[in-house]
């Protein structure tokens, strides 16, 4: 699989971060999409396979919580990384049972942005040289 | 008899010798007392004069000799100081009065003593010496001057009277009755006597009498006197004194008494012996006793005297002697015949011519003329009685009237109207017209007008005219020859001596009576009065100088044994109450001691009364050394606030002064002070509480940084979510910067290549323009922004790390090992230069707790001090950090003090204060302490506190709470 074959999805309502965060990405040579809401990004996920999301958890309208539900249903493959500012998030029950941990959760502000594509990659079992 | 002896005791011996003793044993009295008062002083020399005039009198009365007139001298200088002294007596009583008026009073009264005194001294020396046989003492024909005596004797009262009143009037309650009692027996007792001298001098009472009356009141007056001073005198006297005075005195009185009617007996004794003898005498020819001085016979046939003298040395006036028989001739005929005959033989005797009976003839004439024919011997007798008491009086008056100028004297008194017998005054007035004579001769013819009718039988005395002796003399009728009379006289001295014997027992029984009173007494009373009382006495001795380990053996079931059990008794529930006090008082001093606060009892002066445990703890000072101090000597920290001691006692309400500062051993300690008046009745002081509130205000302190600590986590959370976000936007935009000018990225390359950029030399471009460094500060600056935020979530965030059970000995070790790699910490101060001393209790439970928390936490307060000593310059030491481990209860108790440059009190205060550095800005974040103390109270429920002194370092004490 080649690393442009991952299809990320960076939601997060604060441009900066999104543009930062996805820049880094397709710098590293993945495929990648944002959506500045879950709403745009559900649409995104109808439209488009997605492998990965990296979802802020406060948006505006809907949470990222009930994103990632909402995401998992329509795309049972996808997998989530959760990237959120709250200094007390702890991870619902909800998500758990989607198999999420403590490991895919990256807290703000990630000063070494090198973690991220480890972690993709450790996703899909891949070596990160390839 | 010869004139060897002439002491001789007789009745009037007696009479005086008793006043002697009495008076010299109250002197002796008063003198012994110790420590006596000025009052008791000068009664107890007025008492001694008083001894020394009676003494005069026991001469007087004893000695058979001319010399003893100068007994007088005595009688006048004493008197009169006497007197003196009973004033003075009066003028201290109750109180000493001015020693100034004192001599004013006394001075006076001496110098007149001194001249009265020697004014008599120089009569006398101009007078004859008289012997009066009424008293059988001899005089001086003084008669003048010692009426002057008397006078100034009266004037003296004078004085003591006012005082006297005076003293009665002003001095209050009962001290008035003792004054009020003491001086109207003292006037009674001067008065009674001076009057009864008086008329004895006149002639209306004889002498006897007079003796008598003197004793008695002199003793019973005096008595009461002293009586009454020893009782409310504030000397000290023994009641053995008052009980021995008190008999002696009865005893006194008594022996007067006996002497008097044993004497009488012995004299009735004397005259019935001499008239028997004086009969045998008359009769037998032969018959001549050895103390027969000389014989008279006298006829009335011849109207002569014959006078034989056995006594050779004797001279007897023949004619007064004729006189005197023919006057008792007169009163046996006059007595002797019937009544129808009387009035014949009155006048038969005017027919003979016996001028000295002109006065009784008369007198008698016209009482038998008033009385009609029949005149029995019984109605004459009772006129004679009544008659002879008015010539005695006659006698005594005419006696007075002085020598020269006699004729004019005795006209003066038979002009006046005290003569009362006017057959006697025509009689007298004849004389004096017949009479070429004047003086002594006129006296002697005058006298014998008025000489007694003396009946046969009665004793009576002669004075010889040749020499100083007399005679004892009787009248005895002839058996068979009426109209013969005779004289018997007989050795005066000889008479003496016959009392004498008599008179001398008695004063023997005297002296033993009083060696009675005053060892017999105490003999007597040894074992059922004097010794018990002493037992008594010394036991109530002991307990009055305060020991009560005293029972005084019972002997009698008697008043005194009543005493003795009630005084033990009473000792016994003295014991037992004060037992029960100190036990109260121990209970108490328990219950104040045990008080953790600070009691002080002070009187309204400041000084300390009470000082309880906790006192002497804090301020190492022992009770008995405080007692009596003043507070602010013992707490200086006091001396700010002796104001609101006194307010507190005066205003009567508690003063509280809080949280007073002070220092002790090198750290602020905090206390309250409240003074708490004494409100009970007549107990005037307060007492000083004083609580150490430190550690209340260090968990105070503790609280209100808990509180700041909260409040900054609640705000940190809020914040950092804030803050995180777009700190995650710079972090990102930086690194993504930093890749995107990278010509190492693939990427870039392409991008280039379309914008026809060379990589390379943009990549050469930010180098040089710095660029490059710059988006790194952002990253730096970015990354240390987010430390703090993550820092500042410890206070918020519990953290999720498991508590395990570690050694805190083990932890500290870790802790330092980390600290002497700790890169930052090299930079600024190679921690391994730093001596660590370690004192761990090694039997130190295991605590529970987050094992990186408890180390940073240590690491934290290493780093502190290893930073401060870093400040420090040493010079004779190094620096050292000292840690210890304790148990403390149950707690682990880690101290980590050092001897940096420690800080002032105001940093200490918030040294845990979040973002409070001393330190350069950026050299910390001023979080480090803060979080520490956060982790340890919050996160541990242990304390940590701190104390340091500036210039020697900081102490931080961690308590963790133990497993066990």
């Amino acid at each position: 699989m080649e690393t442009s074959d991952i299809h990320i999805l960076v939601v997060d309502d604060e441009a900066v971060v999104n543009i930062n965060l996805s820049g880094y990405l397709e710098d590293e040579g993945f495929t990648v999409f944002s959506a500045a809401s879950a709403e745009e990004a559900l649409e995104l996920i109808d439209q488009q396979r997605i492998d990965v999301g990296i979802i802020d958890m406060r948006l505006p309208g809907m949470d990222g919580n009930a994103l990632i539900l909402k995401a998992y249903h329509k795309q049972r493959a996808m997998k989530f990384l959760i990237h959120t500012g709250s200094t007390n998030y702890s991870l619902p029950q909800s998500l758990i049972e989607l198999g999420l941990g403590e490991a895919q959760v990256l807290r703000k502000p990630v000063s070494d942005l090198s973690i991220l594509p480890r972690m993709i990659y450790e996703m899909f079992s891949m070596d990160d040289n390839k | 008899m010869g004139g060897n002896h002439i002491l001789y005791f007789n009745f009037f011996t007696i009479g005086a010798l008793i006043p002697v003793v009495f008076h010299f044993l109250i002197t002796v009295f008063f003198l012994s007392i110790p420590e006596k008062s000025r009052a008791t002083f000068h009664l107890g020399v007025a008492f001694f004069l008083i001894t020394l005039f009676n003494f005069a009198y026991v001469i007087s009365s004893s000695v058979y000799h001319p010399m003893a007139a100068y007994h007088r001298w005595l009688t006048v200088g004493v008197i009169m100081l006497a007197e003196t002294h009973y004033t003075l007596f009066l003028f201290n009583y109750p109180n000493p009065g001015r020693l100034k008026t004192e001599r004013l009073l006394q001075i006076p009264h001496y110098l007149v003593s001194f001249l009265v005194t020697g004014i008599f001294i120089w009569g006398c020396l101009h007078s004859d010496i008289i012997y009066h046989f009424d008293g059988h003492y001899w005089d001086f024909a003084a008669e003048h001057i010692s009426k002057g005596v008397g006078v100034v004797l009266g004037l003296y009262l004078v004085p003591f009277t006012v005082i006297f009143i005076y003293k009665v009037v002003l001095v209050s309650g009962r001290e008035r009755f003792v004054i009020l009692f003491m001086g109207i027996a003292y006037l009674v007792g001067s008065l009674i006597p001076a009057v009864a001298n008086t008329i004895s001098r006149e002639g209306l009472i004889d002498r006897e009498l007079f003796q008598i009356i003197w004793a008695m009141v002199n003793i019973f007056a005096f008595f009461f006197l002293a009586i009454i001073y020893i009782n409310n005198t504030r000397d000290e006297s023994t009641f053995m004194a008052k009980i021995a005075g008190i008999s002696m005195v009865a005893f006194l009185v008594l022996l007067q008494g006996i002497s008097y009617f044993a004497l009488n007996d012995k004299e009735l004794a004397y005259d019935e012996i001499h008239r028997q003898m004086s009969h045998r005498i008359v009769s037998t020819e032969d018959y001549r006793p050895a103390q027969l001085a000389y014989v008279a016979a006298y006829d009335q046939a011849t109207g002569k005297v014959a006078l034989s003298y056995r006594d050779k040395g004797l001279r007897m006036d023949k004619d007064r002697i004729r006189r005197h028989l023919e006057s008792s001739l007169f009163l046996a005929t006059i007595l002797d015949d019937h009544g129808t005959g009387r009035f014949r033989q009155i006048l038969t005797w005017a027919r003979r011519r016996t001028d000295h009976l002109t006065g009784y003839i008369r007198n008698l004439a016209e009482f038998a003329a008033g009385q009609g024919a029949f005149l029995s011997s019984s109605e004459m007798k009772g006129h004679l009685a009544k008659l002879d008491f008015y010539v005695a009086y006659y006698r005594r008056k005419i006696r007075h009237i002085p020598a020269s100028g006699f004729r004019k004297g005795l006209e003066a008194f038979l002009n006046s109207g005290k003569a009362v017998l006017p057959n006697f005054n025509v009689a007298l007035w004849d004389e004096l017209a017949d009479s070429k004579a004047d003086g002594g001769l006129l006296k002697s013819e005058i006298m014998s007008q008025v000489q007694p009718l003396r009946p046969a039988g009665d004793r009576f005395y002669r004075k010889s005219s040749a020499n100083d002796q007399h005679a004892v003399s009787f009248v005895q009728h002839a058996n068979s020859a009426p109209g013969r009379i005779y004289e018997l006289g007989f050795s005066y001295a000889a008479y003496r001596q016959y009392i004498h014997p008599a008179a001398t027992k008695m004063i023997l029984l005297l002296f033993g009576l009083i060696l009675f009173a005053l060892a017999g007494f105490r003999l007597f009373f040894l074992g059922t009065f004097i010794y018990p009382m002493q037992r008594l006495v010394e036991g109530v001795k002991r307990v009055d100088r305060g020991d009560l380990n005293v029972a005084v053996p019972v002997r009698a079931a008697d008043e005194i044994g009543y005493l003795t059990e009630a005084f033990n008794r009473m000792v016994d529930s003295i014991k037992q109450s004060n037992k029960a006090l100190n036990d109260t008082r121990l209970y108490l001093k328990n219950i104040i001691d045990s008080m953790p606060s600070v009691l002080i009892g002070v009187d309204p002066a400041g000084h300390v009364t009470h000082w309880n445990q906790e006192a002497e703890r804090i301020s190492r000072i022992d009770e008995d050394q405080a007692c009596g101090a003043a507070i602010e000597k013992l707490i200086p920290q006091f001396n700010a606030y002796l104001e609101n001691l006194h307010k507190a006692i005066r205003n009567r309400e508690p003063q509280k002064i809080e949280k007073v500062a002070y220092q002790m051993a090198g750290e602020t300690r905090y206390s309250d002070i409240i003074v708490y008046p004494l409100i009970a009745n007549g107990v005037k002081g307060a007492v000083v509480r004083i609580d150490d509130i430190t550690s209340r205000v260090r968990f105070e302190e503790m609280m209100v940084q808990s509180e700041k600590m909260a409040s900054i986590g609640g705000l940190a959370a809020g914040m950092a979510h804030e803050i995180n976000n777009p700190l995650g936007g710079i972090l990102m935009a930086a690194q993504n910067i930093e890749r995107r000018v990278s010509p190492d990225l693939k990427k870039n390359r392409e991008v280039a290549e379309e914008t026809g950029a060379d990589m390379e030399l943009i990549a050469d471009y930010m180098e040089k323009r710095g660029v490059k460094k710059m988006v790194a500060g952002i990253l730096e600056m970015g990354q240390r922004a987010s430390d703090i935020v993550a820092n500042m979530l410890n206070f918020s965030r519990k953290s999720e790390a498991r508590a395990s059970t570690h050694n805190v000995n083990d932890l500290i070790e870790a802790t330092i090992e980390l600290a002497a790699n700790d890169y930052n910490l090299k930079k600024q101060y190679d921690f391994r230069h730093i001596h660590i001393v370690r004192d761990y209790e090694a039997t130190l439970p295991m605590i529970l707790c987050i094992s990186t928390e408890i180390q940073q936490v240590f690491l934290n307060i290493l780093k502190n001090s290893a930073q401060a000593m870093a400040d420090k310059s040493y010079h004779n030491e190094s620096p050292q950090i000292r840690i210890r481990t304790a148990r403390e209860g149950d707690m682990a108790r880690v101290e980590v003090s050092d001897n940096g440059p420690g800080m002032p009190e105001e940093v200490r205060k918030r040294i845990f204060e979040p973002f409070f550095t001393t330190k350069e800005v950026g050299t910390g974040t001023g979080l480090g302490l803060s979080v520490s103390y956060f982790i340890v109270t919050e996160n541990h429920g242990g304390q940590m506190a701190v104390s340091a002194r500036a210039g020697k370092g900081t102490k931080f004490i961690i308590k963790l709470p133990l497993m066990d």
